[in-house]
């Protein structure tokens, strides 16, 4: 048993529940503190060499039902946790800065989000990854029902359910697959053995039961209505959505698990599930383009790359599977920067807001895009980052967007080049919205004059920024944690490195 | 050669504000000079390299397995002849307008801002002729899409500059669009998506495929051949301004300062052409595709002709014309003959950035003024200027011994020798004929806009009210240093008859690119026929213009446009009809899904969690919202796992 991994899993939620022993003042600090460690603990991880095997733990849990503590990490687990690693640590320092004294709850509630999600990256056991899966949302739930706007209850109420019944679908597929596969234990690996002497139909349910709940998790189109109302409802700081942004993990569930485990019904079937990522991916970036509300806009347009990340993994193509991994990773840098964007937008329009209107119409206000224009004249700097990210999120090369959606629609264009050129229009509708909101905040003539950013909202954009462009035109260092995993995957041998 | 624009551009975004207004434009003007130098340095070593070899240089991994045989694609860098000559073309006249705008964007308030952004896109856009695969291309061809939504709405207070600016990256996301298709589809064909392994893989047997057999190399017109350099010819219309994506550039042109202007005309939209002659043995293998190249051209060269004869805007004009002469490049790189259309992208460049700039100097002087019916009788006033107008315009018109006249002979004669249509080694087709005839009259209608153009601004008498000036130094240097260029930049690719070493410019570019199988050879008088047909194109349009428009200022300023008139105006409607056919639905149909989104699935999952909340809050133990989620939750897994357990233990 090796301690770092645990400890890079368990120290958030530690630190959760220490937090609560420190005094209500210091507790935003304390929980940067706290993820910036866990950072470092990443780090190490990294740094250690590509042979992460030596990470692994697996000990017994509930013998009697086959269930282990599981976890162990690879280049791919690797790059999406430190992904979540950086981001919290970030969110929660922003959050610092809007602190009115009433947030004391919401940073052990994200820092035990962080450990949820870690620990489905690092998860080997389907039941561990299940409970992982599933118990991520109860802070996420009472993030958005402590710190929710006024329809909160309602969002709530709609993502537990969606999430519930995909959740338990899964857990079907789960049991269903180690009784039918004669598998000893719920491991992974254990599973894998087994799996081939299942009958083809009854693959094609379990890989059903699977993808329904990585299609309410992605989402993907029709299980995505959760999730414009769960960003339009959350904490107009956007923290609470970056958290969430994190969270879709549903990308990462179906490489991990639904594929390796169900190959031929993925191949079979392939078309179908293609078709549907495209749809999704092109439905999401349509739809954007009709958006009033910032945080719903963001909300489709992650809906969209969601889309495409499920048509890398169905690609069933190595570059096109890379490219899923590598753009879950990405935006989830890049788009959870643009909520947090959002949230700086909704700290300088609220101000703006008086008069008598209720606290909700106002931030209904302060959300809507283009009621206040021009702001390039009075927050370069401000417009300079925004656009930016923006183009980051539309794919523009040399940005980190544009490595992952490449390489997807690259991939998906081997496996069937119809569904894929659908994909491509994604590519024009996403200049389309984004340019759009772009120049109706930034552009055109000023409506108002706001703060340029500040220097605690640097510090939160500069690393951020960096690493957009460093990935975008740097790639290889994730790409050599990414590759080998996907190679493993498709039976490919490496070239040597030189 | 990409560092030192790269430098400024950091330097200018980092310390813009602190630097007093010359110093940027200095300090920007000397990076593009710097890398003048070794762009220099680069020619004068391609001039010695072999055919068939180049200069590479191969960084990091930049995406994973899109180099077959989980190999990836690296990001790298290639120098030969055809991209030493752009790079040239890009660091020499875009040094020259950066001088050039140093007085001309004079007590702007955002100075840095502009130089900064000029420097990034000269950055890009050698990233995109130095690139040596299509990916790497695709960087600097978006970044100089970026560039130039930054330029473009670079006075984005302005709602139409900001319109421009978003018009133009959008359409040209539509061209992007194909053009990744076009390289998926060479991926699925030939494996690789590396420049240099393309060109070679006609020469070889087999080529790996990821995950797949070795399959053959793609014959001589195979469909997954004409398809991809259909998708590359559709990718090259959006940055090319072609037809059906030639919307955005003159929207682009008219807002934004004239520097802008010309940094688009005479080196971005170029980059079209550069796709098809650096892929050029990938369409010396596709006739079908190729033809449509040359057609698309002539189409919008016509196209841009036609818009630009009744045109009112100063640089609307040019903008057109600029339009219409891509579509000659087009036509050039669709017959077959590659180095002609690059020799017309060098020769271009010349006389357009010369007018582009002498425009610019003329709004200078008019403080703002763009309107061609204001303006006349600056000959006195704007001396230089006039003189290297005058030059420009002959230039362009394609005047005899000047550089437009070598470049667009050239274009001409390749027309009639096209081997994509049905002519054969002997004989000129009757196509081939069509096409040199359509091309005439463009040049005729060229050299008509544009003595008109000349006319309408320099002769006659002032019809506007403004104090007309003469621009400082370093405004007609630049100016006067290319109107030098305009006139013996043709001289490197003189015609045959004058001898077998006459041309410069043809054996060194044959070096990269194909070389179409099977040109007609013309034999005798017919040789002379694309030259005769030519000068005689430069005199009716002379006349034509003359006829028209050498009158009185009274009479220009009443002028009412004819039905001709108007829709040449409105360039024939082409915005109208895509907002009216593509815009308009696209924007309802959003609006649409988005209603039907919320109200529909969104909708049903609401009433159901609606549903559901009632069904709990009358279980009274379950107060608030997250915690009935949670609950159910927690009871369903929980009921779930005990279900797993019994079924265990009876098994």
């Amino acid at each position: 048993m090796n301690w770092v991994l645990n400890a890079f899993i368990f120290l958030p939620l530690v630190a959760a529940l220490l937090s609560l022993a420190v005094p209500k003042a210091a507790r935003g600090k304390f929980a940067v503190f706290a993820g910036i460690a866990n950072l470092a603990i990443g780090v190490y991880i990294w740094l250690s060499g590509i042979a992460f095997d030596k990470f692994s733990t697996v000990i017994d849990w509930l013998p009697g039902l086959g269930v282990k503590y599981a976890v162990s990490t690879d280049g791919v687990s690797l790059l999406l946790s430190l992904v979540t690693a950086l981001m919290v640590p970030i969110g929660l320092y922003y959050l610092t800065s809007r602190d009115d004294g009433k947030l004391s709850a919401f940073y052990p509630l994200a820092l035990a989000m962080e450990t949820g999600i870690l620990g489905i990256f690092a998860a080997r056991d389907l039941i561990l990854f299940y409970v992982f899966f599933e118990g991520t949302l109860i802070p996420s739930l009472f993030l958005l029902g402590r710190y929710g706007r006024a329809a909160r209850v309602q969002a709530l109420t709609t993502m537990a359910l969606y999430t519930v019944f995909g959740g338990l679908l899964m857990l079907v597929s789960i049991i269903g697959t180690k009784l039918l596969s004669g598998s000893p234990t719920f491991l992974l690996e254990d599973l894998l053995r087994g799996v081939r002497q299942i009958p083809e139909w009854q693959q094609v349910w379990l890989f059903l039961g699977f993808l329904v709940a990585f299609a309410v998790k992605t989402p993907l189109f029709p299980m995505h209505a959760w999730l414009p109302e769960f960003h339009g409802q959350n904490h107009p700081s956007g923290v609470a959505d970056l958290m969430g942004t994190l969270y879709k993990v549903g990308g990462y569930g179906l490489f991990r698990f639904a594929l390796p485990l169900f190959p031929d019904v993925a191949n079979n079937y392939q078309w179908i599930w293609m078709l549907l990522a495209a749809f999704t991916a092109i439905y999401g970036a349509w739809i954007a383009f009709a958006q009033t509300d910032f945080k719903r806009l963001l909300a489709y347009s992650g809906i969209s790359h969601m889309g495409l990340v499920a048509l890398g993994v169905f690609s069933l193509h190595p570059a096109g599977s890379s490219g899923a991994i590598l753009l879950l990773a990405f935006q989830g840098i890049y788009s959870s920067a643009l909520f947090l964007v959002v949230g700086m937008l909704e700290r300088r329009f609220i101000v703006l807001e008086g008069g008598d209107e209720s606290k909700e119409k106002a931030l209904d206000r302060a959300l809507e895009i283009g009621r206040v224009r021009g702001l390039a004249a009075s927050a370069p700097a401000f417009a300079g980052v925004a656009l930016l990210l923006w183009f980051a999120s539309i794919g523009v090369p040399g940005l980190a967007g544009f490595i992952g959606e490449y390489s997807i629609l690259l991939g998906a264009y081997q496996a069937n080049p119809w569904i894929a050129a659908i994909a491509v229009t994604t590519v024009i509708a996403s200049a389309a919205f984004a340019l759009t909101a772009y120049q109706k905040t930034w552009y055109e003539e000023a409506t108002h004059s706001v703060a340029d950013l500040s220097r605690r909202e640097w510090t939160v954009l500069v690393p951020i920024v960096a690493l957009v462009v460093l990935f975008g035109v740097y790639s290889a260092p994730a790409l050599e944690l990414v590759k080998p995993v996907v190679a493993q995957l498709y039976g490919i041998v490496l070239e040597a490195k030189k | 050669m990409i560092v030192p624009p790269l430098v400024g551009w950091l330097l200018l975004i980092a310390f813009g504000k602190r630097l007093a207004e010359p110093t940027s434009g200095y300090v920007a003007s000397g990076m593009i000079l710097l890398s003048f130098v070794m762009a220099v340095l680069g020619f004068a070593g391609t001039m010695g390299l072999a055919e068939g070899k180049q200069w590479h240089v191969q960084l990091w991994e930049f995406l994973p397995f899109i180099g077959g045989e989980g190999k990836s694609l690296h990001m790298g860098f290639a120098l030969d002849q055809l991209s030493s000559l752009m790079t040239l073309i890009i660091t020499g006249i875009g040094f020259l307008i950066h001088v050039f705008a140093i007085g001309y964007m004079h007590g702007d308030s955002g100075f840095s801002r502009f130089f900064a952004y000029l420097n990034f896109f000269i950055a890009f856009m050698l990233v995109l002729v130095l690139a040596d695969s299509l990916p790497i291309l695709f960087i600097g061809w978006e970044g100089v899409g970026v560039a130039s939504f930054l330029l473009i709405g670079f006075w984005y207070k302005d709602f139409n500059n900001s319109n421009a600016a978003r018009k133009a990256f959008i359409v040209n996301r539509v061209g992007d669009a194909f053009l990744m298709l076009g390289m998926f589809l060479l991926f699925k064909e030939f494996g690789t998506l590396n420049l240099h392994e393309l060109r070679e893989s006609f020469g070889s047997i087999n080529v790996p495929l990821v995950g797949q057999v070795t399959k053959n190399v793609v014959a001589f017109g195979a469909p997954g051949l004409e398809l991809a350099c259909i998708f590359l010819l559709l990718g090259a219309a959006g940055k090319s301004a072609q037809l059906p994506l030639s919307t955005w550039l003159p929207d682009a042109m008219a807002g934004p300062t004239p520097v802008s202007a010309l940094i688009h005309a005479a080196t971005m939209v170029t980059a079209g052409v550069y796709l098809v002659a650096r892929n050029s043995e990938l369409f010396a293998h596709a006739p079908v595709a190729s033809s449509w190249v040359a057609w698309v051209g002539a189409l919008t060269a016509v196209y841009g002709a036609v818009s630009a004869i009744a045109q009112t805007d100063i640089k609307k004009i040019l903008a057109y014309s600029t339009v219409s002469q891509l579509g000659f490049m087009f036509v050039a790189v669709g017959c077959g003959a590659y180095w002609v259309g690059i020799f017309h992208v060098l020769t271009h460049a010349f006389f357009k950035a010369l007018l582009f700039l002498s425009s610019g100097s003329v709004i200078h002087a008019l403080e703002g003024e763009q309107d061609v019916r204001k303006m006349g009788g600056l000959r006195g006033a704007l001396p230089t200027t006039h003189a290297v107008s005058l030059i420009g315009t002959l230039a362009i018109m394609g005047v005899p011994l000047l550089s437009g006249f070598f470049s667009k002979d050239a274009i001409l004669e390749s027309a009639l020798k096209s081997p994509f249509f049905d002519g054969s080694k002997d004989a000129v087709g009757s196509i081939n004929i069509l096409l040199f005839a359509v091309m005439v009259i463009v040049a005729t209608m060229t050299a008509a806009y544009m003595w008109r153009w000349y006319v309408l601004v320099f002769s006659g008498e002032y019809r506007g009210n403004a104090h007309p000036h003469e621009s400082g130094a370093v405004m007609t240097l630049p100016l006067m240093i290319l109107a030098v260029l305009s006139v013996i930049g043709g001289w490197i690719g003189l015609p045959h008859f004058l001898g077998k070493n006459a041309n410069l410019i043809e054996p060194f570019l044959e070096k990269v690119s194909a070389n179409a199988k099977g040109m007609t050879e013309l034999k005798g008088i017919v040789e002379f026929i694309p030259l005769i047909c030519s000068i005689i194109a430069v005199i009716a349009g002379y006349f034509i213009a003359n006829y028209f428009y050498r009158r009185d200022g009274a009479r220009i300023m009443a002028e009412v446009p004819n039905g001709f008139g108007t829709a040449s105006r409105n360039a024939l409607f082409l915005d109208k009809v895509y907002d009216f056919v593509l815009g308009n639905p696209s924007r309802v149909a959003a609006v649409f899904f988005g209603i039907v989104d919320k109200s529909g699935v969104q909708g049903g999952a609401q009433l159901l969690g609606e549903q559901v909340s009632e069904a709990g809050s009358s279980l009274s133990f379950w107060q608030s919202g997250f915690a009935r989620g949670y609950g159910v939750s927690v009871l369903i897994g929980t009921v779930a796992l005990i279900a797993f357990l019994i079924v265990r233990g009876f098994a």
